[in-house]
C-alpha cells in the first residue's frame, strides 16, 4: 500500500510538472474564455457544499 | 507604398488599442477572478440574495438485502438555505448563510452473520451478512449559520470566515482564515487556508442508552494550490490539504457485531482517537469556442492514518444554451479501501476483533467499495434572476470498488438528492 502510494504520489507531481512546462505565454486580452463563468474552479460554492456533505455522510474519506 | 505601410500601422495599433479598451473593464476587475484567481472567490460588482430548498432521501435497504428491523427506511433529509451576499465597500464582501435541515429515519447498528449459531469448525452456520437497523427513527434539526468576509487587493485576496453548526445531539464552531496570491502577471494563482473545528457530540440515550456521556473532538487543517494558465481555453489546479482530527472519533449509535464463547454479542465502535488525513487534489477545465461549453475534470486522492485510500474522479459538462439556458450533466466515480480495524463482524470478540489492535468498526462507512453519482443541472438566467435545478442519483456497491472485497457490507447506501435554487443579484 506504502509503494501504491508512493507511486500515485509520484504520478500526481510529474502531471503537475509536465502541465506547467507545456504552458504557453497567454496574454491578458487572450483571458477572455478563461474568464467565464463556466471556467470557474467552482461555479456553485453553496450547491457543492450541499453535495460534499452528502458524500461525507455516506463515505469514509 | 510607404502610405500603406502607415495605414497598416495606424490600423493595427487602433485594432490593439481598441481591443485593450474593451478589456479594460475585464482587466480592472481582474481577469480569472474565475480559473485564474483560485477557488470561489466571491464577486464585488453586486449584492445577492439567494434561496434554496433540496432533498436527500436515501433508498430503504435493498429488498435482497437482508435487514432485521422495524423499519427498512433510512434518512430522508430537507435542507432550506438562505444566502446574502453584500459588498461592503469597494473591495470587501461579506457572505452569510443559514441553513435548517430537518433528518429522519432509522439508521444500521450492526451487522451480524444470519445464522448466528457456530458450526463444528467454529464458522457461523450461514455467514451472509445482515444489517440490524434501529428500532426508532431519528427526528433531528439541524442549524448552521456561517459567514465569511472577503478583502479584494490587487494582488489577490484574502478571507476569514467563522460559523456554528448545531443539533439535538451535536455542535460544531469552525473557523478559516485563507487568501489567494496572483504572481506571474496572473499567469499564476496561489490559493492557501488554514482552519479549525471543535465538536462536541452527547448521544441521545433514547438511540443510545448505555452511553449518554459527551464526547469532544478537535479539528484542524491546512491546504494550499497552485493554479496555472495552459493556454487560452485551458487552466489547471494542483492543491494538497493536511486535517488532523483528535478526540472522540467513534460512532456512539454504532455496534460491532462478534462472538465470545461462541455466543454473539455487541460491543460499541471503537475507532482510535487520532486521525491524519492528506489529500491530492488535480483540477482541469477546458474551454471548447466550437462546442459553446467547458469541460470540467477533477481528480482527488485521499490517504489516512486509519489505513483508507480513496480515489475520487469527477467530470462535467457545462454547455451553454441560446437564451441564457446551461445544462451540466455530470459523472462523478469514487472509490474507497477499507479501514485497517475494519470487519461486518468478527470472529473473536468485541476490542480483541483484529490482532494486535484494540479497535473494531462495522461502520459501512469504513468498509471497501464503489461508487458512481449520475447528476443533471439546469440553470436558467432571466434578468437579475437566477433558478438553478439539479437531480443526482448516487448508487454504491462493492463490485464498483477498485479493491477486492471479502465479504460485502449489506448496509451500503444509494440516494437521490434534488436541489432548486433562486438567486436575485441587486
Amino acid at each position: 500500500m506504502e509503494i501504491r502510494g508512493f507511486l500515485l504520489r509520484c504520478i500526481s507531481v510529474i502531471l503537475v510538472l509536465l502541465t506547467l512546462t507545456a504552458c504557453v505565454q497567454v496574454k491578458p486580452w487572450q483571458r477572455g474564455n478563461l474568464a467565464r463563468e463556466d471556467m470557474k474552479w467552482n461555479t456553485d460554492p453553496r450547491l457543492s457544499i450541499l453535495r460534499e456533505q452528502n458524500y461525507r455522510s455516506t463515505e469514509g474519506s | 507604398m510607404l502610405i500603406t505601410k502607415k495605414q497598416n500601422y495606424l490600423k493595427r495599433k487602433t485594432l490593439k488599442k481598441t481591443a485593450l479598451l474593451a478589456l479594460l473593464p475585464l482587466l480592472l476587475l481582474g481577469v480569472g477572478e474565475s480559473s485564474v484567481a483560485g477557488f470561489s472567490e466571491p464577486s464585488l460588482d453586486h449584492r445577492i440574495v439567494g434561496f434554496q430548498m433540496s432533498a436527500y432521501d436515501e433508498s430503504s435497504l435493498r429488498a435482497s438485502g437482508n435487514a432485521q428491523s422495524n423499519d427498512r427506511d433510512r434518512y430522508s433529509k430537507n435542507i432550506s438555505q438562505f444566502y446574502l451576499s453584500l459588498p461592503v465597500t469597494e473591495k470587501m464582501i461579506v457572505e452569510s448563510t443559514i441553513v435548517s435541515e430537518s433528518i429522519s429515519g432509522a439508521f444500521p447498528i450492526y451487522i451480524q452473520p444470519t445464522d448466528i449459531r457456530l458450526d463444528s469448525a467454529g464458522e457461523p452456520i450461514n455467514p451472509d451478512p445482515l444489517v440490524v437497523m434501529s428500532s426508532v427513527t431519528e427526528e433531528d434539526v439541524r442549524r448552521k449559520l456561517s459567514t465569511r468576509t472577503t478583502y479584494f487587493h490587487d494582488s489577490g485576496s484574502v478571507f476569514g470566515s467563522a460559523g456554528i453548526s448545531k443539533e439535538d445531539d451535536y455542535r460544531s464552531i469552525f473557523a478559516e482564515v485563507g487568501g489567494v496570491l496572483h504572481f506571474n502577471k496572473r499567469a499564476n494563482a496561489i490559493d492557501f487556508g488554514f482552519g479549525g473545528s471543535s465538536d462536541n457530540v452527547t448521544p441521545l440515550a433514547e438511540n443510545n442508552p448505555s452511553s449518554a456521556a459527551s464526547h469532544g473532538r478537535e479539528s484542524l487543517s491546512a491546504y494550499a494550490g497552485v493554479s496555472q494558465i495552459i493556454d487560452r481555453n485551458s487552466t489547471v489546479h494542483f492543491g494538497l490539504s493536511f486535517t488532523w482530527e483528535n478526540g472522540f472519533l467513534s460512532d456512539p449509535y454504532q455496534f460491532v457485531g462478534s462472538y465470545s464463547d461462541d455466543i454473539f454479542i455487541q460491543t460499541p465502535d471503537s475507532r482510535p482517537d487520532e486521525r491524519a488525513q492528506l489529500v491530492w487534489n488535480l483540477s482541469y477545465r477546458l474551454f471548447l469556442p466550437a462546442r459553446s461549453g467547458a469541460l470540467h475534470a477533477d481528480y482527488r486522492l485521499y490517504q489516512d492514518n486509519w489505513d483508507v485510500v480513496s480515489h475520487t474522479l469527477d467530470v462535467s459538462w457545462n454547455h451553454s444554451l441560446p437564451n441564457n439556458w446551461q445544462i451540466i450533466p455530470g459523472l462523478r466515480y469514487y472509490s474507497q479501501s477499507e479501514a485497517d480495524f475494519y470487519d461486518p463482524y468478527f470472529l473473536v470478540s468485541g476490542n480483541d476483533g483484529l490482532e494486535g489492535s484494540s479497535y473494531s468498526s462495522s461502520d459501512f462507512r469504513l468498509s471497501p467499495y464503489g461508487v458512481i453519482s449520475l447528476r443533471f443541472k439546469v440553470i436558467k438566467d432571466i434578468e437579475n434572476w437566477r433558478i438553478t435545478l439539479l437531480a443526482e442519483n448516487y448508487d454504491s456497491d462493492q463490485d464498483l470498488g477498485l479493491g477486492n472485497v471479502k465479504t460485502v457490507n449489506p448496509a451500503l447506501v444509494d440516494f437521490t438528492f434534488f436541489s432548486i435554487g433562486v438567486d436575485h443579484k441587486f
